[in-house]
């Protein structure tokens, strides 16, 4: 049956995002939709074992049945190369491979297969991209290529003749995500037709949102190490902007009124400015210092909705930590995949995959 | 005494606009027939003993039950093991109970129909996230009943007339005319203990604690009604509902003065504030506007606080704001002289005939004109003579009487003087007898017979400064709004795109359709999102035109030279929008760049600022000043909260001190000061129309000459 293999030029593009839309997309229409991600260079060990989010969720939102190993048969770490280069590690990867895609392949109407972080990954254990669609199409059915590629002015054309280049005729098309707004008329008229006309066909071109590029409040106070003090329940709100109080008080109250749904880094001891904060859109309050506020403040935060968590760092350190956050948070919270979805059932040209893949509607 | 009851000018307000509901009262609280004091206990060392035996010992008459499950009898009285127990109906419970009892109590006591509570225990929601459930929980149970609630975290309260003294505050105070609210419990007891001392009577006195029910502007309502409350005076920390505030406090205030001291007003007491109560203080100056136009008198100390309420509670309002000092001292005349120039009041100008009966009357050496010197060696019949002469003058609205106490000085025989000259005139008249042990029964005199007495002219002076203008806010009539016809639902619409975008800020060119649906004049104006299109509008409006960037998430335009001026052509407009979207890329990469605005370009004409900023109390504060870049650095800002009418912004004009440049100086036109009124009331209702605006910045609003209007030139708003 058919195989999309979903893949980037660069991290963070959304591919994960692309693969729980289509997913979800093709379900409906009927199909028995199987995920895998072949090979994880980045794997994250958990209990010493290596553990993928991403594909933790995916057999989840699709209910899959095959167990982690199958749809995640090659997870890599720095480590474990290092050990494998010294000769101190099996290899069989390739073998590890097949096996778990004939499984996956057989067993679904259609799968969706993620690549790496970049089309350059893999080569090491002799698994990149090439070496993938060869494998696939042993199995019987061509990998066709999706890729996913965040547009952030005109110079990301590059990384669409990029994608063709390595991937050739298994390229089948693009999708073009996060666009800034202000570009969207460019990239709709002009682009598309460049890129058509260059033989790269294009399903979607998706407006940039704020809440994509979103964190949560559980993300930021695992980063930190920070302990909630008030509405632990509330983990998974997304924040999606970071303000820093450290101005008088009357200053304050204008300058969180700018953004929603924000993170607000302040002193445990800055009582006025955390009231400002609560007064406005705020989303959590990170208190600085180990310095716990006073009973009245967490009241009010409770009453407010506000989540507070007590920060080891100082203001500064804290700061550093949690603007890593942003723009590069994780995609498994609901109000993303439901917005990120909705703007996929509206741009992406399903009847176009349908015969591409050779799938009826 | 001469307490005259002051009629209610409110005449020429219509009832039905009434914020106060008449059938409203707390007399579960101030007027109950039994109490049950809920955690009584036969431990003197205990709160619930202290308040049952201030209940018992200051006069209550009414049924009083200890509630004790461990006693039998508690100061003489059978103790019950609960409410249920009790055989007859109770109006009012006070709780001592520890924090985790109170709910319960509050069940049983809104299943056997009590309808008010004192809640004296701590340890709610001035502890944290598990004291704020514990307190909804009791709000809950209280509505459950119909039952209303004082504190918890309180003191308690008192009420001399009833007589009830439910607190566990030291003593029980003289009856009085003042009544006192305090959100800091601990002030309460310091306030009695002063009170007691310099015989200041209470009529009623409560502790708000954390006023998790009734509030500061429930007490307002109640005690305008009250016949045996003269004054209304508060200690607060923060204020509830700020407008609700407002529409009370200035109805109640036309006809009983409220005297408020406000604290946490500077930056290091906001903080103590919001660590205290965990709300934001609210800005001095909206305090300052909302006391304003609620007629609520501010007070800088407690001692300032008490001067002017026994300055209420004791003696009529002056009919003008003219003084007449009579002194046996130059010195002393001339500091309360000095102190009514800086309060804003005058030395009465005395008729000719005043000054011929106090030329006859006093020595040659005396002063006839005001300050009336009577010299160092009168007697008391100098004195009765000058209180009389300038009492019955027309010009005079008030007297202070200085008395230094000198070897010859008949301090009580004068005391008597100035008393029966009082009871005779129904101007107000108070004493400045400057000395402590000398004086002393001279002051008991005064105080005895309600002419209240200041150690110094100054306090006397600060007291009649409050009296006079209470009685021009009593004569100032109720604001009358005016409703431009204007297009609410485009405005809806434009907060609704913003918002779905995830945005707050909404910039210049966006808020052009809200000063079109407002009726805010704007110069011409065309977002361009490409040089050629820039180009292309700035030829169709003419040359000279402005541009600026336009980005959702650029805030400040000039900081990175999003602003250009005075563009001559076609060419520069272009040039001008590639610099600029060139340097806001660099300034910052992520941001959406929607192009640049290009505009008409405004000749001639002063920059005003108008704008709001919602305070987090009061709501839509307005601010109007002299704009331009100086704006800042000279703070000639003044404030006033929305809704406003057209009067109060006149006023607002007026206050600022840049007001002669807008009335034009040394020959200039006067500017049109009609169009910055019409701007201000149609932005009044804008943001009263629109709570959901917690920012605007009109800044500049250009104001041509007379009849030729004004322009918002930029505009932002920032939603809530």
């Amino acid at each position: 049956m058919a195989t999309l293999y979903v893949l980037s030029t660069e991290n963070y593009s959304g591919k994960t995002a692309v693969c729980v839309s289509l997913g979800l997309h093709l379900r409906d229409d009927g199909y028995d939709v199987g995920y895998m991600k072949p090979v994880n260079m980045n794997a994250v060990l958990q209990a010493g074992r290596p553990h993928d989010e991403d594909v933790v969720f995916m057999k989840d939102v699709l209910g899959l049945p095959e167990p982690l190993e199958t749809l995640a048969p090659v997870q890599l770490t720095a480590q474990r190369i290092q050990a494998l280069l010294m000769g101190e590690a099996p290899g069989g990867f390739r073998e590890r491979l097949v096996t778990a895609y004939r499984a996956m392949h057989e067993g679904h109407d259609v799968l969706i297969m993620e690549g790496g972080s970049n089309l350059r990954e893999g080569y090491v254990v002799e698994l990149a991209p090439p070496d993938l669609a060869q494998i696939a199409s042993e199995g019987g059915s061509d990998a066709r290529g999706l890729a996913v590629i965040r547009y952030d002015d005109a110079r990301s054309i590059d990384h669409f003749l990029a994608a063709q280049k390595r991937l050739g005729d298994s390229l089948l098309g693009v999708v073009i995500n996060s666009v800034p707004k202000v570009h969207l008329d460019f990239v709709n008229t002009v682009l598309r037709d460049y890129l058509e006309s260059h033989g790269i066909a294009v399903f979607a071109a998706l407006p940039r949102q704020r809440i994509l590029q979103a964190t949560t409040v559980g993300e930021l106070a695992d980063g930190l190490g920070a302990e909630i003090l008030v509405h632990p329940e509330l983990r998974d709100e997304l924040v999606e902007n970071l303000m820093v109080g450290a101005m008088n008080v009357d200053q304050a109250l204008r300058y969180f009124r700018r953004r929603a749904n924000k993170a607000v880094i302040t002193g445990g001891d800055r009582s006025d400015i955390q009231s400002a904060a609560l007064e406005t859109s705020t989303k959590c309050l990170i208190l600085t210092g180990n310095l716990s506020p006073s009973g009245a403040i967490l009241a009010r935060a409770e009453e407010a909705g506000v989540v507070v968590m007590l920060a080891p760092q100082d203001t500064l350190a804290a700061i550093e930590i949690a603007e890593s956050y942003f723009g590069r948070s994780r995609f498994q919270q609901h109000a993303k995949i439901d917005s990120f979805h909705q703007l996929m059932e509206e741009n992406f040209d399903y009847n176009r995959l349908y015969a591409a893949l050779g799938l009826g509607a | 005494m001469l307490a005259q009851p002051q009629a209610a000018s409110i005449l020429d307000w219509d009832e039905r606009m009434s914020a106060i509901d008449r059938s409203f009262n707390l007399d579960q609280f101030f007027a109950p027939q039994a109490v049950a004091i809920v955690g009584a206990s036969v431990d003197p060392s205990k709160l619930g003993y202290a308040v049952l035996h201030n209940v018992i010992e200051h006069g209550f008459t009414g049924s009083v039950y200890p509630i004790n499950p461990k006693a039998d009898e508690i100061l003489g009285l059978a103790a019950y093991p609960s409410l249920t127990a009790v055989p007859g109906p109770i109006d009012l419970i006070v709780v001592v109970v520890p924090p985790k009892a109170v709910a319960p109590v509050l069940e049983e006591a809104g299943q056997k129909g009590v309808k008010g509570a004192i809640i004296i225990t701590a340890g709610f929601r001035e502890t944290g996230a598990q004291g704020m459930a514990m307190e909804r929980e009791l709000i809950a149970i209280a509505r459950k009943y119909g039952m209303r609630l004082i504190g918890p975290n309180c003191l308690g309260i008192i009420d001399t007339y009833a007589p009830l003294q439910a607190s566990f505050a030291l003593g029980m105070p003289q009856q009085g005319k003042i009544a006192f609210m305090s959100q800091s419990g601990a002030l309460c007891t310091s306030i009695l203990d002063m009170a007691l001392a310099d015989d200041i009577g209470f009529s009623r006195f409560v502790s708000l604690g954390n006023k998790a029910d009734l509030n500061e502007i429930d007490f307002l309502q109640v005690w305008g009604k009250d016949p045996n409350s003269k004054v209304i005076a508060g200690y607060l920390e923060g204020i509830t509902d700020g407008g609700r505030f407002i529409e009370i406090a200035r109805e109640v205030s036309k006809h009983t003065p409220v005297i408020a001291i406000k604290s946490g007003t500077t930056q290091a007491g906001s903080k103590a504030v919001s660590s205290h109560t965990g709300t934001l203080a609210g800005s001095e100056r909206a305090y300052e506007a909302a006391f304003l136009q609620a007629g609520v008198l501010r007070a800088g100390s407690v001692q300032d606080l008490f001067d002017m309420a026994v300055g209420f509670s004791n003696q009529p309002l002056p009919v003008n704001d003219a003084v007449a000092v009579v002194t046996n001292a130059g010195g002393p005349g001339i500091m309360a002289t000095d102190a009514l120039e800086r309060a804003g009041l005058s030395l009465a100008a005395l008729t000719a005939e005043t000054q011929n009966l106090l030329k006859a009357g006093l020595p040659a050496a005396a002063s006839a004109a005001n300050p009336v010197d009577v010299l160092g060696d009168a007697m008391a019949d100098r004195y009765a003579l000058a209180i009389n002469a300038v009492a019955d003058d027309p010009n005079v609205g008030s007297i202070i009487v200085v008395l230094t106490p000198q070897i010859m000085t008949q301090i009580e025989k004068t005391a008597e003087a100035a008393v029966a000259a009082s009871q005779r005139t129904g101007k107000p008249i108070l004493g400045a007898f400057m000395g402590k042990q000398a004086i002393g029964p001279g002051e008991r005199i005064l105080r005895a017979h309600g002419v209240p007495n200041y150690p110094v002219p100054e306090r006397a002076v600060n007291a009649l400064a409050a009296m006079v203008r209470q009685k021009q806010w009593q004569e100032r009539p109720m604001p009358e709004i005016e409703h431009f016809d204007v297009d609410q639902a485009a405005v809806a619409e434009v907060f609704r795109q913003v918002r779905a975008d995830g945005r707050l800020a909404i910039g210049d060119a966006e808020a052009r359709a809200v000063q079109a649906a407002y009726g805010i004049p704007f110069p011409q104006s065309v977002l361009a999102r490409t040089a050629e299109e820039a180009g292309r509008a700035a030829e169709e409006m003419g040359f000279p035109v402005v541009m600026k960037i336009t980005s959702p998430d650029i805030l400040h335009k000039t900081d990175i030279g999003g602003v250009k001026l005075n563009l001559q052509s076609a060419e520069a407009v272009r040039d001008a929008f590639d610099l600029m979207v060139y340097r806001a890329q660099r300034y910052q990469p992520n941001a959406d760049i929607w192009g640049c605005l290009v505009q008409q370009q405004v000749k001639g004409g002063k920059e005003i600022l108008l704008g709001v900023n919602r305070d987090p109390q009061f709501g839509p504060l307005l601010v109007f000043g002299l704009g331009g870049i100086y704006v800042e650095a000279l703070k000639d800002v003044t404030f006033r909260v929305a809704p406003i009418d057209r009067r109060q912004a006149r006023e607002m004009l007026n206050e600022i001190r840049a007001y002669p440049l807008l009335r034009g100086v040394r020959g200039e036109a006067p500017s049109d000061t009609d169009a910055i009124v019409d701007v201000m009331l149609r932005l009044s209702q804008l943001v009263t129309d629109f709570p959901e605006i917690v920012e605007i910045d009109i800044n500049p609003l250009m104001v041509f000459e007379q009849g030729k209007g004004a322009l918002g030139i930029d505009m932002r708003l920032i939603l809530k």
